[in-house]
């Protein structure tokens, strides 16, 4: 074992994880956003409920690393051109979207129904009774699920590597590809990606916990 | 009180669930100051009915005029309708993130305007009227259900309607916590409020109602006054259910 390639090399890997995480930042707050407003629409009718279950279906029901070759090899060939970057992000934050809808809109809809009436009762409007009553309660509904999405993407970034968007992984590879030191090296980018995972679990678990507690 | 004119009017009500005919031609009256209490087996169409007065429910066919406003597909009728027209329900359905006191105050604050002030001066009296002043910034789950669903109707007459709406109030509750939201439904008879009360509680009838409404099968069976629809019912089907409801 040759210990000391990994600690020559780990101000590179920790440049790697730097990207894995504005990467995963990115998705995170760009995805969270726009599954919010595609989870709202589901619940709309017309052109605007079809565009969003198109979209959410989509993008749930393609692996991710085909969206990501799609947009990066198959583009190109009707002229669109996006750097390995923005491929990459753009995919994941759609993908992250379409699951993000799903979550909101699954916890809107688990919400008794006598929530809306007692609101729409008091003489509330729809628009009212979203923002007071029940979009609140489903925040809090989705919140552990969000943070699993959310660990499940910031492991996905790791998909950025295969058209070589510098994160992680990719920085694994190269120092593998120079050193040979595969043992080594894919250990640390393992413990790497744990360091910043594992206390995502945790959060998630405490919330689950402390959510349940709160909402017999 | 001047009769003029009836604060709830039905004429032919109709409604369907799918294929399923829940309510064939109501017509009804109620008076403003009146209490009706709705009674009649399950399945009957009885919260069905009460659900069409603030259109949680559409009727299919016939009219319904509420406080001289005819509810139609116009929204704005039926908000307006809305601000009027408190309801109670089986389940409470107080808002579980928010306190007794935001539970009361949401509905005057983000409709009537009030300032804050004003809403929460007039919740904790509400809250007074209906005996737990203390509990203002508890949370509903930590209520027993007789007092959740006092804070249930303190949150309906903060609005002040005309009307209240009562569906199976205490249909939901334990045994012993029965009496209490009773007592708050006689006291809120006593100050003229109009009401319209779906329920069991055969003695809160007798005791409050000024007319008792007998449905059976999507239809209005039987209008009496308590003294003579517990004591002498003209139609069988009264007759049966008394019986089998007083023992």
């Amino acid at each position: 074992m040759r210990w000391t390639v990994v600690a020559a090399n780990l101000p590179y890997l920790l440049g790697g994880l730097q990207g894995t995480v504005l990467l995963g930042l990115l998705v995170l707050a760009l995805g969270t956003l726009l599954g919010f407003l595609v989870g709202l629409a589901r619940l709309s009718r017309g052109v605007v409920y079809a565009a969003a279950t198109a979209f959410v279906e989509l993008f749930r029901d393609t692996p991710l690393i085909m969206q990501i070759f799609f947009l990066f090899f198959g583009l190109p060939a009707v002229g669109i051109r996006l750097s390995a970057f923005l491929a990459a992000s753009v995919a994941m934050t759609f993908f992250a979207a379409a699951n993000t809808a799903e979550i909101v809109r699954g916890a809107i809809q688990s919400l008794p129904r006598g929530q809306w009436e007692a609101a729409r009762s008091l003489g509330l409007n729809r628009s009212q009774t979203l923002r007071w009553v029940i979009l609140p309660q489903a925040l809090r509904r989705s919140l552990p699920p969000l943070m699993g999405l959310f660990t499940t993407l910031l492991k996905d970034t790791s998909l950025a590597a295969i058209v070589n968007v510098f994160e992680l992984t990719t920085a694994g590879r190269r120092v593998v590809e120079r050193t040979l030191a595969s043992f080594e090296i894919w250990l640390t980018v393992a413990a790497l990606y744990f360091l910043v995972c594992y206390p995502l679990s945790l959060v998630t678990q405490r919330l689950e916990r402390r959510l349940v507690a709160e909402v017999p | 009180m001047s009769r003029t004119d009836p604060i709830i009017l039905l004429q032919g009500v109709h409604k369907w669930f799918g294929r399923l005919h829940v309510l064939r031609g109501i017509d009804l009256e109620v008076w403003p100051g009146e209490v009706v209490v709705i009674c009649g087996p399950s399945g009957s169409g009885k919260s069905t009915l009460i659900r069409c007065i603030n259109r949680l429910e559409r009727h299919d066919r016939g009219r319904i005029v509420v406080d001289g406003i005819e509810l139609t597909d116009d929204l704005r009728h039926v908000d307006a309708v809305r601000r009027e027209v408190g309801m109670v329900f089986q389940q409470f359905n107080l808002f579980p993130h928010l306190t007794v006191l935001q539970n009361i105050t949401l509905a005057p604050v983000l409709v009537r305007k009030w300032p804050r002030e004003q809403a929460e001066r007039v919740a904790r009296e509400l809250l007074e009227r209906v005996g737990i002043p203390e509990k203002a910034d508890r949370y509903p789950s930590q209520l027993s259900g007789g007092q959740q669903q006092r804070v249930a109707i303190a949150r309906a007459l903060a609005m002040q309607p005309k009307i209240m709406l009562f569906d199976e109030p205490t249909s939901a509750l334990d045994p012993e916590m029965i009496q209490e939201v009773l007592d708050v439904m006689r006291d809120l008879a006593r100050r003229g409020m109009t009401m319209v009360v779906v329920t069991h509680e055969m003695g809160f009838a007798r005791e409050v109602a000024d007319r008792i409404v007998f449905m059976d099968e999507g239809t209005v069976v039987e209008v009496a006054p308590p003294a003579t629809f517990f004591t002498s019912p003209r139609h069988d089907r009264t007759r049966a259910f008394l019986s089998k409801i007083l023992r």
